[in-house]
């Protein structure tokens, strides 16, 4: 994979001030930043490899380890949490197999993660997915049964394009 | 020198450079300040928050980081900037390892310094003893009571080559007495002699029930 | 494309910015053309405007596209509309606009023709949509939500209200939030022709000295949450000697529950870039940064859709509108983090760094981003200069108290019937917000709290609720104002269970530089871990409190220091609560771990 960096990060240029913009580049492009791309990024922006993967794990875009092709994101704002989403993350998780402590499924389809806000808190609780597309699809008023509905979908998706059997 | 700046500090008026921080400035009013950036190489910008003073509107600022102004008045031992410190000296010592019997830094710690300053609990007489590590009256097999009590005496006893009774009690933290103790194993004495010893001066101390009870765990 | 208002109308029309700009350019696209007479010109330019009402051939749906109504499915009723229309064969314009605010409703459409009233429906579903816009267009608008006024045309119009007869409608002052809902985000034409950029055109006539003057006499107080007063910050920026300055808008809002500044961009991106370059002309700057929030994905594509046309129309870029003023804007999507709200730690991540506030003095105003002199300002704020320049301050100051002028938007969420985003004059009392906007909690539910101003606001008891939402009235109640939250708590909730979540966020979302945030959140956390799970003694109450006032007189910013008012005001009014926790072992509501059979403590 390194190879390919120079080409997706030309136009960071060499800027130490496009720090982020590079790493934001990364993790779309290859769904998490590894220490590999954290070197060819620091290498290009002639920054220190310890200040890359510092910013890299201090903002929650970025990951340091690969994430499942669908991210879902459980809301814990506050307006969420007395809706009831904390139920909802238990749900996902146990749906999918995530045991506590990890985010990603097994099988490597699915991500789950707590963020602070979504900023739909009309229609808390509210959960979203990331799609593999860069796309975004928010589910608000969410609850067991519309997640699972979302789940069975997601996975249906995820057959017909042949990542899972 | 032109344009230096008055500042009040304490009462005590100083003439600074106007490029100076407060800590500058208290410095030369010889008003005794312990601070991170004396040691130096580990100053971080204003993220200690051990060095804030108190400003005339009641405001808490860090000296390391305030600018000098004209007749700027600082106080900095006001019952706010203590308290503020004290809290967060703690706050900073309760995810520092403490092992002073066996840290580089021993006799001279900042940390140290402002603890016994400011009459926290927490640090034990090692941190005080000038004795290093070899020369420690541990490793010569003499059983000193320093790594279980509490500092503040500046380790008279061990540093004239008498063992720490621990005359001033124990440090009730239990983390540093899971190390002590851990210490004193490593060494080779007798836990249970330990405990002995400690029961001459802390026999009424509640907190002896406490290092009984870690000691059966270690 | 087709024509559209901001192009020439003839040849005859030389203003065309980018090559010929001209102060005239926006009056002249509105009311022209003013550069020359000629009758067919005004008819066309009158005849677009009409169009923009309803559409090319007098038939207009507009269907409400923003992330609350997204959330419910509102892509799929626009797919939904796009069907009908292919299938009927009608000839209708489908268009989106914004949000009103009234989330409730969501999704919405709005539905106009010609010589019927607008009508608003409410909670639509896809399959619904055919039915819906078949009916409205044979003159039948009994089943819809709200109309926008009477024509005495169409059927069953008066079982319908108009949006003015509607309590939570009409008790609002909508000036920000006007074109909220109204016009198609995406569109400066549609800006354009609702009045906008008539303020920047009054800004450059006036002046800078004179807009600081006005914004004075506005007495417009920052919407970001500190409440400090705009002019000073322009004026000290303005008397800067730099021959780089900047503006900044803050719109990252990282506040859990704060949803106003993302529907005001997502609805109205044009009004914060008015109010920018409204700042970066009287400030002398001419770069501007929006920093939008990590999870605003719609509303960064929508003010970067907004700047390119403002760019495209002379708005953006060299010689603004023949004022030899040039300002331009770049759109920053902040990486996720919630001190990056801070205003000089969102310096740190526009230069590429961690988001750690930095030391102040020297404060933004003097060194800011990259080290020269900076306005910082919520969106909110950029777009009150807007309103306030394009108004006048005159009207503006009758509105809102004594000491602050004008409106706030308010999001409200929780327990109510209403939840959504109101903008009320500042000063409201809380209780007209909760009960009379959101219509008060649910049946049968009795509200125990009002969390007011998010994280490092505070919470307010049921029985204070008549405080007035001002910079300084909730602060002598121990609460702040922050960037407009109002969450409702009904009594269902664990007020200490509460406080636990929101010192967990802090924990996790402390930038680590300063030692009393980024430890003592954690005891803190562990405390009310402690209290929560019934492990605690009294003593854990007073550890708290002292820990609280320690975070609030030492930490480095404002968010540190802020971080135990939601604990140090729950103490303060829910004592009893936090004493049954720790003495009886009990939860009076029943819902938080305590009350649980395993419990679970963790360090």
């Amino acid at each position: 994979m390194t190879a390919a960096e120079p080409k997706h990060l030309k136009k960071e240029g060499t800027k130490p001030k496009n720090l982020i913009q590079a790493l934001k580049t990364i993790q779309q492009v290859e769904g998490h930043v590894s220490p590999e791309s954290a070197r060819a990024i620091a290498q290009q922006l002639r920054v220190p490899y310890s200040e890359v993967f510092s910013v890299a794990t201090f903002y929650h875009l970025f990951s340091t380890e690969p994430l499942g092709k669908y991210r879902i994101y459980v809301c814990t704002g506050i307006t969420c949490y007395i809706k009831g989403n904390m139920e909802n993350l238990k749900y996902l998780k146990s749906v999918l197999g995530i045991k506590d402590g990890h985010h990603t499924s097994s099988d490597g389809l699915f991500t789950v993660k707590e963020v602070s806000c979504l900023s739909c808190c009309s229609h808390a609780p509210v959960v979203t997915v990331h799609m593999p597309d860069g796309t975004k699809r928010i589910v608000g008023r969410a609850n067991p049964e519309v997640l699972q509905k979302m789940i069975s979908e997601l996975r249906h998706l995820a057959r017909k394009k042949g990542w899972v059997k | 020198m032109r344009g230096n700046v008055r500042v009040r500090v304490d009462g005590t008026e100083v003439e600074v450079d106007p490029k100076s921080v407060l800590l500058d400035a208290i410095k030369k009013a010889g008003v005794p300040m312990h601070s991170f950036c004396q040691a130096g190489e580990i100053y971080r910008g204003a993220s200690c928050r051990l060095c804030l003073v108190e400003l005339p509107n009641g405001k808490l600022v860090p000296a390391c980081a305030f600018p000098v102004s004209d007749d700027l008045e600082v106080r900095t031992r006001t019952a706010k900037t203590l308290r503020a410190r004290r809290s967060t000296l703690e706050l900073l010592l309760a995810y520092h390892r403490i092992e002073c019997w066996a840290c580089m830094r021993k006799g001279d710690c900042v940390l140290v310094k402002m603890a016994t300053d400011l009459r926290l609990n927490g640090i034990p007489v090692c941190a005080e003893c000038p004795l290093h590590p070899e020369e420690c009256l541990l490793s010569k097999g003499i059983l000193c009571l320093g790594p279980l009590t509490l500092a503040g005496c500046d380790a008279e006893c061990p540093a004239t080559g008498g063992r720490c009774w621990g005359c001033r009690g124990p440090v009730t933290r239990e983390d540093i007495v899971v190390r002590a103790l851990k210490r004193y194993m490593e060494l080779g004495f007798n836990i249970g002699e330990v405990i002995e010893t400690a029961e001459i001066f802390w026999s009424a101390h509640p907190f002896l029930e406490k290092i009984k009870f870690v000691a059966r765990g270690v | 494309m087709s024509w559209t208002l901001m192009d020439k109308c003839c040849p005859k029309c030389w203003h065309n910015p980018p090559s010929n700009p001209c102060p005239k350019y926006i009056e002249c696209r509105v009311k022209g053309p003013l550069c020359h007479d000629s009758s067919e010109c005004r008819e066309l330019r009158a005849r677009r405007l009409n169009e923009l009402m309803f559409g090319r051939h007098g038939i207009k749906v507009r269907v409400a596209l923003a992330s609350c109504t997204l959330a419910v499915g509102a892509a799929d009723v626009y797919d939904a509309v796009q069907e009908f229309v292919r299938e009927s064969g009608l000839a209708v314009d489908v268009d989106i606009v914004g949000c009103h605010g009234l989330d409730f409703i969501d999704p919405w459409i709005e539905v106009v023709k010609k010589g019927l009233p607008p009508a608003i429906y409410a909670n639509v579903n896809p399959e619904e949509v055919s039915n819906i816009v078949s009916r409205y267009l044979s003159g039948d608008v009994s089943k819809a939500f709200a109309i926008k006024y009477r024509t005495g045309a169409a059927e069953g119009e008066f079982l319908v209200p108009t949006l003015n007869e509607l309590e939570f409608w009409r008790k609002q002052v909508r000036l920000v939030g006007r074109n909220c809902g109204i016009i198609n985000p995406e569109s400066i034409e549609e800006y354009v022709a609702r009045g906008g950029y008539l303020g920047l055109v009054r800004a450059i006539k006036k002046g800078p000295d004179e807009v600081i003057e006005e914004i004075k006499l506005a007495k417009l107080r920052g919407r970001g949450g500190a409440g400090f007063p705009t002019w000073i910050k322009w004026k000290t920026v303005k008397d800067q000697v730099s021959d780089v300055k900047y503006v900044v808008a803050n719109a990252e809002e990282g506040d859990p529950s704060a949803f106003s500044n993302r529907l005001l961009i997502e609805s109205d991106p044009h009004i914060v870039i008015e109010g920018m370059i409204i700042a970066g002309y009287v400030t002398g700057a001419n770069k501007g940064y929006v920093f939008v929030g990590a999870e605003f994905d719609l509303a960064a594509e929508r003010l970067k859709k907004a700047v390119e046309e403002a760019r495209k129309y002379g708005l953006l870029g060299d010689n603004v509108l023949g004022s030899g003023f040039s300002f331009d804007v770049e759109v920053f999507q902040d990486a996720g983090r919630y001190t990056s709200g801070e205003e000089t730690a969102l310096f740190e991540e526009i230069e590429g760094k961690r988001s750690s506030p930095r030391v102040r003095p020297p404060y933004p105003v003097s060194r800011g981003l990259w080290g020269k002199p900076t306005v910082v300002n919520n969106v909110e704020t950029l777009a009150h200069a807007a309103v306030i320049m394009r108004e006048g301050w005159d009207r503006y100051s009758t509105i809102g108290t004594e000491k602050s002028g004008g409106t706030k938007m308010v999001s409200v969420s929780g327990s109510v019937r209403r939840p959504g985003v109101y903008e009320v004059p500042v000063g409201t009392s809380v209780k007209t917000i909760i009960d009379g906007l959101a219509g008060g909690p649910p049946e049968g539910v009795k509200l125990k709290a009002i969390e007011v101003g998010g994280p490092a606001g505070g919470f307010l008891p049921a029985s204070e609720m008549n405080v007035p939402l001002d910079y300084d009235e909730l602060p002598k109640l121990g609460v702040a104002m922050g960037s407009g939250i109002l969450i409702a708590i009904d009594e269902h909730n664990c007020i200490v269970d509460l406080a636990r979540q929101f010192m967990a966020f802090f924990v996790s979302e402390s930038c680590g530089k300063c030692v009393p945030c980024r430890v003592g959140t954690r005891e803190m956390l562990e405390i009310l871990n402690k209290i929560c799970c019934g492990k605690s003694s009294q003593e854990d109450l007073e550890l708290l409190q002292e820990l609280g006032e320690t975070l609030k007189n030492a930490s480095l910013c404002a968010l540190g220091s802020g971080a135990p008012i939601p604990v140090l005001s729950t103490i303060r009014y829910f004592r009893e609560e936090y004493l049954a926790h720790i003495i009886e072992k009990r939860c009076p509501t029943g819902t938080c771990p305590i009350s649980r059979e395993v419990v679970k403590y963790e360090r």
